[in-house]
């Protein structure tokens, strides 16, 4: 449902009444094939919302060519029509597919639902209000949502990035950090945004490759990339890239007198202030939820947090204030893009908990007929030539082209659609096929990366194997491409057809390979990730094991006693060990480890090694990697030498415990970043500097008259994190930054310390005297980490921390299929990430446990034992580690030959490429197939 | 000939912080009638720089830094091109009318917002 929104949610947990209203489209969307001849003939036009106001939208229009569904609407508040019925009209006059409906009315939906999700995000920061940067005054002045789009090839520039006000090409460029985000006073919005430091950085690198020679300054306070790889990036950004940092806020930007050049002036690292000219200036606009979420919030009943943000426990970050109403995404607080899809995930997991007994209710599976055998038939190709509306046919002459379909071999019928994907077209090609005898089919019309799915389904509900179809791109490749040359693109058209119809004579059913799964989960580590996943998947229903190396649950979160958020993590962590124990679908293994892995997705045997030495072999579907990280211990700052220097977690301990060093200290010195954001560990430990802030604080409301230091880097506390460090500067917390090339030095004079450091507010050294130094060190991955990941075949990135399939797409999923990641063991994160990412890669286990078997694609390497020699070259270029070496006896002889782990294998084809013998191939993609393809092509 | 309104912190964004209500449109309209050219001190209103003479600055003795702290807002009235300034605060009309304008040669007249209403009461005949 889209264009609606929610207007009521009534019930209780498991059984909700949503009210949803749905405004009117205008548009049928079972009609309309989004060919784009309304927005063409469309006179009303106005701002672009995509284009963030960049470039213009006609009253109807798609959002952006990405949208789903890819249909039409109408703007009511642009359209002429609509304000004033018979004025235009003229989409209904063009639409071929008789889609538009001026009469369409809002509809009020009822919905029973057992539980709900709000991802309804967030709204970037309107500068405008503001006016100190110019932003709505000087026109070079551009949110960094603009300049996305003057960067993008479907922009409003086509990626050419010129000034606005005058259009000469951009040569020096400033972007502007933290606007509309840490900022209480012109905004109100006193939190971190946690995504724009990354951006502008993408952002200023993308801009450096597409000027080249351009410029570019980012103005920031503090360099808050905390994720996993944004260390490295913005250490590339300087070096590689040449992009320039430089701390400090910019309070407002002019012209210089009546040109259009944008004046800033700042004050150097050196405390002098100067000032610089830029074409353009780019503001970094922060986060923030717009007032229709506020007001749906309220519909749903829900707490907010002070920021405006879903309220959640750290225990439960996808969990609202009430029950059976969970959040993901921006909605519960700023995030990325990673951390949003991860959260969407673990939403579902806490869903999937709460409605476990009704699972598969609602679900049917789809009947088809049972497949005809064609194996022994003569081909019979049938060709059926799409129009797309006008799309293919105002270019191409399609009656040409099916004339000439119907003279290549073994094609027995040609027809032509106006529209090949419509439902009654469908219906159509079903009846041929069976009225016709047709066993192979081509469909010249649009991409097959759309459309496909849709055909095969058809061949299937015909009888026919689904893989005995082959699509020829006349639209996308030809039509809309060639759109000013008719001539040729009909003969593109016939040449397209010519090689669909090659290579599909030569189709052969193809079998879907289906492997039962065992509807166990393994789950790798006993700490807060390793039990949230464990006992998600159990309360879904299934058997789980935990394996865990120590004696005792809890793993890390043991030596930690507060969430940034004040919750007690004692306490929590207690709890979960309790239902973790008291769930008899969770099986504990304490004192074990793995020690062997086999088999692969829905069928892995593993063997765990006890304490006691003895072995156990565990069957298992699905296996979750949670064996969390360790504390770096650290080499300088005398941390070996006194017993005044302490590390973050042994220090939470000793003031825990009122030893008598600290509770008589008067001067507290934390040092930031040891160990971390250096020498070979490039990356942020992303949770320290929020730890010693709140330490910080704790000490000093203890006894207000000490002094308390924090020497740091970049203060990270990102997101509502913010809170803390306005706190602690309230309270008189001393924040001296220092860079990686002037590190505070400390000296041990036995009664206190001395710690030397660069000021960079005064200029000068300073000595403070401490009784006590606080080192906040790095969290390190654990050093067997490699040695699991070769035993499961997964991989670990460069740091050792183990490595995700795709940042964004699949941030809990390994590339090998059934393994899954989370907490510390992929990334240091705090205990709310961590969580979420353990529900997530529940979440993502449960869609393959949910299941009897898996059904893979059956377009998969087939060995050729006749010409394969057992070279084993295939078996180094396969990425997915499917191809093994075997012994074959052939008349006595001994020789070698590859087999092919099917479940494994993704069809990819790189044995095929490199295959010197024509040993292994790739169903659907034989050598005949693309040969007789090739042949088709070069045959005019 | 050209003018400007100076947005004097007292009536801007020290009144809204103190009191929740700025009077930033009230001098500019007034200002509006009175001149046929009125130009923009960019930034203006909450985020306009200050004269130099904020905080008492004027009263005190550290001329020096007085003079250094207008250097902006000198910048700014003459790119601007604006020879008549309108300053409706006293503290701000006496660090620009007395101060900026000698140190900086900026060659302006620095009126008070009643001071240029009273002038502009005059009927050009009478004159």
């Amino acid at each position: 449902m889209t264009l609606s929104e929610v207007t009521n949610i009534a019930g209780t947990a498991g059984n909700f009444q949503v009210t949803v209203k749905e405004a009117p489209r205008y548009v049928d969307v079972d009609k309309c094939i989004a060919c784009g001849a309304c927005t063409e003939k469309c006179p009303k036009k106005v701002d672009s919302e995509y284009n963030a106001g960049t470039g213009k939208r006609k009253a109807i229009y798609v959002k952006y060519a990405q949208a789903v569904p890819l249909k039409y609407q109408i703007d009511p508040e642009a359209c002429i029509w609509l304000k004033k019925p018979g004025a235009c009209g003229f989409c209904q006059t063009v639409c071929d597919a008789g889609a538009i409906n001026f009469n369409d009315t809002e509809k009020i939906h009822e919905i029973n639902v057992g539980a709900v999700v709000l991802a309804p995000g967030f709204e970037s920061f309107d500068p405008k209000e503001a006016k100190v940067w110019g932003y709505g005054i000087q026109p070079n002045v551009i949110t960094a949502m603009q300049l996305e789009r003057y960067l993008s090839a479907s922009g409003p520039t086509e990626g050419h990035l010129v000034r606005p006000s005058d259009h000469k090409a951009v040569n020096k460029v400033a972007f502007l950090q933290c606007v509309g985000s840490r900022d209480e006073n012109l905004c109100g919005n006193g939190y971190c945004s946690s995504v724009c430091c990354m951006y502008a950085i993408k952002e200023a690198v993308i801009a450096k490759d597409h000027v080249p020679g351009l410029s570019a300054t980012i103005f920031y306070m503090d360099m808050r990339t905390h994720g996993k790889e944004f260390e490295r990036y913005l250490e590339r950004a300087k070096s590689d890239s040449g992009v320039r940092f430089v701390r400090c806020r910019v309070n407002g930007v002019e012209t210089e007198g009546n040109t259009d050049d944008l004046r800033i002036r700042y004050i150097n690292e050196q405390g002098r202030q100067v000032e610089e000219f830029f074409d353009m200036v780019v503001l970094s606009v922060g986060l923030q939820t717009p007032k229709s979420v506020l007001a749906l919030a309220e519909t749903a009943g829900i707490q907010m947090t002070a920021d405006k943000f879903a309220a959640t426990s750290d225990f439960a970050p996808v969990q609202t204030s009430r029950e059976g109403i969970f959040t993901c995404g921006a909605f519960a607080g700023p995030k990325d893009i990673p951390q949003s899809v991860v959260e969407g995930s673990a939403a579902a997991a806490a869903v999937a908990d709460l409605l476990a007994p009704a699972r598969h209710q609602l679900s049917t599976a789809a009947t088809f007929p049972t497949e005809k055998d064609i194996s022994n038939e003569e081909p019979r190709v049938g060709v059926f030539i799409c129009h797309c509306g006008s799309n293919i046919a105002s270019v191409v002459d399609v009656a040409k082209v099916e004339e000439y379909a119907a003279t290549l071999p073994y094609v027995t019928y040609v027809e032509r659609n106006l529209f090949s994907c419509s439902q009654d077209t469908q219906d159509m090609i079903v009846k041929r096929i069976q009225e016709q005898n047709l066993n192979r089919i081509v469909i010249a019309a649009c991409t097959p990366r759309t459309h496909e799915p849709l055909f095969r389904e058809t061949l299937k509900a015909a009888g026919l194997n689904e893989y005995l179809v082959e699509m020829a791109n006349i639209r996308n490749h030809n039509s809309w491409v060639h759109s000013k040359d008719p001539v040729h693109a009909t003969a593109k058209a016939k040449d397209l057809v010519r090689m669909a119809a090659a290579k599909v004579t030569y189709c052969t059913a193809l079998k879907p390979i289906s492997v039962p799964i065992t509807q166990k989960g393994l789950v790798i580590g006993g700490g807060v990730a390793g039990m949230t996943a464990a006992l998600n998947l159990a309360e879904q229903g299934f058997e789980v094991h935990l394996v865990e190396r120590t004696d005792t649950l809890g793993g890390n979160a043991l030596f930690l006693k507060h969430t940034w958020s004040g919750e007690h993590i004692p306490t929590q962590v207690k709890k979960l060990i309790e239902k973790v124990m008291a769930n008899d679908k969770v099986i504990v293994h304490k004192e074990s480890e793995i020690s062997k892995v086999e088999g692969f997705v829905g069928n892995f045997e593993t063997t765990i090694k006890g304490g006691d030495g003895s072995t156990q072999v565990i069957a298992h579907g699905i296996g979750i990697i949670a064996t969390g990280a360790g504390i770096m211990s650290p080499h300088e700052y005398c941390y070996q030498t006194s017993k005044r220097v302490v590390t973050s977690v042994e220090f939470d301990r000793l003031h825990e415990l009122k030893e008598k060093h600290v509770r008589s200290a008067k001067n507290f010195v934390f040092i930031q970043c040891v160990g971390s954001r250096e020498g070979d560990a490039m990356y942020c430990s992303k949770v320290c500097c929020t730890h010693s802030v709140q330490s910080a604080i704790e000490v000093k409301e203890e006894d207000p008259s000490r002094n308390v230091y924090i020497l740091y880097r970049d203060m990270r506390t990102y997101g509502q994190r913010e809170k803390l460090y306005r706190q602690a500067r309230q309270m008189g917390i001393i924040f001296i930054n220092y860079e990686l090339h002037g590190k505070p030095q400390v000296i041990d004079k036995g009664e206190m310390l001395e710690v030397m450091v660069h000021d960079h507010i005064l200029h000068r050294p300073l000595k403070i005297e401490a009784d006590i130094v606080i080192l906040a060190t790095a969290i390190q991955p654990r050093s067997d980490a490699k040695d699991l990941a070769n035993l499961f075949k997964v991989p670990v990135d460069g740091d050792g921390f183990f490595l995700e399939a795709h940042a964004k797409l699949r941030p809990v999923d390994f590339s090998t299929d059934g393994m899954f990641v989370a907490g510390l063991a992929h990334y240091p994160k705090p205990i709310e990430e961590s969580v979420a990412q353990a529900l997530a890669a529940a979440a993502r286990a449960a869609t393959l446990l949910s299941k009897n078997e898996v059904s893979l694609d059956a377009i998969k390497a087939s060995v050729d034992a006749e010409f394969c020699d057992g070279c084993a070259l295939c078996l180094d270029v396969c990425p997915f580690h499917a191809i093994t070496l075997v012994t074959k006896e052939v008349d006595g002889k001994v020789g070698r030959l590859i087999n092919v782990n099917k479940a494994k294998c993704k069809g990819c084809g790189l044995c095929q490429g490199t295959c010197p013998k024509r040993g292994v191939y790739v169903g659907g993609f034989t050598m005949q197939q693309i040969s007789s393809q090739i042949e088709a092509a070069l045959a005019v | 000939m050209a003018a400007a309104y100076h947005d004097p912190c007292n009536y801007g964004r020290k009144s809204l912080k103190a009191f929740g209500q700025a009077y930033f449109e009230e001098g500019r309209e007034i200002t509006g009638n009175c001149v046929t050219d009125l130009r923009e001190l960019n930034p203006n209103r909450n985020g306009a720089y200050c004269c130099g003479a904020g905080g008492g600055a004027w009263a005190l003795p550290y001329s020096d830094e007085r003079v250094y702290y207008g250097r902006i807002k000198a910048r700014q009235i003459a790119e601007s091109g604006a020879h008549l300034i309108v300053a409706p605060c006293h503290n701000c009309r006496d660090a620009m009318m007395k101060s900026l304008n000698k140190e900086y040669d900026l060659n302006i007249e620095v009126k008070y917002l009643w001071e240029l209403v009273a002038d502009s009461l005059i009927m050009p005949e009478k004159e």
